[in-house]
């Protein structure tokens, strides 16, 4: 029975009430996140006159002087405030990029190990719900990297330039290629919660493009990436495509063994 | 015969186990961000620095180079002619007239005097000065005011 139906089968006043309930959810979203993006622009328009401001003064009133000075240091250092022209969006776009390839080759890491069958031994619940959930926060973060562009100064991104692959102006192949693994991961994410509709062949071909999406991840991190030349992140990247690609063998391996086996134990016509 | 698909029930993680795993990529993400901000503060320190440049250092040259010859076996450095040989020479003059040089005429011009300062107007009489004040009245009240012990 699909969700549709179940919605059909309800009682008009039942109906009604589920109705409210959403155009009341939707309604409070709406005034919340309008509230939210003018408290930004007034911030961004003056930061010492803004609300903002205002209650972050009055909450610095109530730190400690040796924190305050702690807090200050490590704030210049990250770039702090987000006024004027701050590296910190860079910063951000950085990191939240490194940390959304990290959760996204987490969750092909586990997703191979739970066909694999070497996480039998683990609660499904645990083995099925990480899968899912690390592609939801790796989701999550790469729409982080992408959106702090917005603010960043040195490179003028527009949403256009995000939205359309092959149109930024910082190495537009390659960013473009990290704005197509956005769009196969957010497919592939949404194809945990319509399985029971596509039914399971399609979903487990679509599933395949996993593979795709991490392959160009790893191509946009490696090649669009200003931190790839540094030692560290060489070592991730040579470490991460690495245990994918023996995972990915380990797979096919005992796939065909698995295939092998079938084919010795039917039983052979006279 | 038709084949039955079932599709396992979709086992999803504990709100505890996905609070923590958000907190713990939230972390990730700012001890990453201050780590980049830290390494980026460290770089534009480095190359605000001036850079020494490198001392040479003496080393041993691949060629032989031929020694300095003792100095018993160099022969002497002549010395310079005694001055009483040149005491009672003279020089030659020389004039203008022997260098047979034309010199073109100068046309100076006469100088243009100067026009006469004009004469300053007389200044104006000083104003008569004010009548003294009088000496004040004494009376009790000035010793308050005096500001003594």
């Amino acid at each position: 029975m699909t969700a549709l139906s179940k919605f059909s089968n309800q009682t008009p006043g039942k109906l009604m009430q589920n109705v409210m309930f959403v155009a009341l959810g939707v309604i409070t979203g709406g005034i919340v996140g309008l509230g939210a993006l003018w408290l930004w622009l007034d911030f961004q328009a003056g930061p010492a006159q803004s609300y903002l401001g205002a209650v972050s003064a009055q909450l610095w009133q109530m730190v400690p002087a040796s924190w305050q000075l702690l807090a200050l240091d490590q704030a210049q250092l990250m770039g702090l405030p987000l006024t004027g022209e701050t590296p910190a969006y860079w910063y951000m776009a950085r990191i939240g990029g490194i940390i959304a390839y990290l959760l996204l080759w987490l969750s092909v890491v586990w997703g191979l190990l739970i066909s694999t069958k070497i996480s039998k031994t683990m609660a499904p619940q645990l083995v099925y719900g990480l899968h899912e959930f690390l592609a939801l926060l790796a989701l999550g973060f790469m729409g982080l990297h992408s959106l702090v562009l917005l603010g960043d100064s040195y490179f003028d991104f527009t949403i256009f330039n995000l939205a359309i692959p092959f149109t930024a102006p910082y190495e537009p192949l390659w960013t473009g290629i990290g704005t197509i693994t956005f769009y196969l991961s957010l497919v592939l994410t949404a194809s945990f919660y319509v399985r029971k509709q596509i039914g399971q062949k399609v979903w487990r071909i679509l599933h395949y493009l996993t593979f795709l999406a991490y392959a160009l991840a790893l191509g946009h991190a490696v090649m669009a990436g200003s931190d790839s030349d540094t030692s560290l992140m060489t070592f991730i990247y040579l470490l991460t495509g690495l245990s994918v690609l023996f995972l990915t063998y380990y797979r096919l391996f005992t796939l065909k063994l698995k295939s092998k086996r079938k084919e010795a134990s039917q039983p052979i016509r006279s | 015969m038709t084949t039955m698909i079932s599709y396992p029930k979709r086992k999803k993680l504990t709100s505890n186990a996905r609070l923590a795993l958000s907190a713990l990529s939230l972390a990730g993400f700012l001890g990453g961000w201050n780590v980049i901000g830290r390494l980026e503060h460290q770089t534009a320190q480095a190359e605000a620095l001036p850079t020494p440049t490198p001392s040479p250092t003496p080393t041993a040259s691949p060629t032989r180079w031929p020694t300095i010859i003792p100095l018993s076996d160099a022969p002497p450095i002549p010395t310079l002619r005694p001055t009483l040989t040149t005491a009672n020479t003279s020089l030659p003059d020389a004039s203008l007239s022997d260098l047979n040089v034309v010199l073109p005429d100068i046309d100076l011009a006469p100088l243009p005097t100067l026009a006469p300062l004009p004469t300053l107007a007389p200044l104006p009489e000083m104003p008569a000065p004010p009548p003294p004040p009088p000496p004040p009245p004494a009376s009790s009240s000035s010793r308050h005011r005096s500001g003594g012990s």
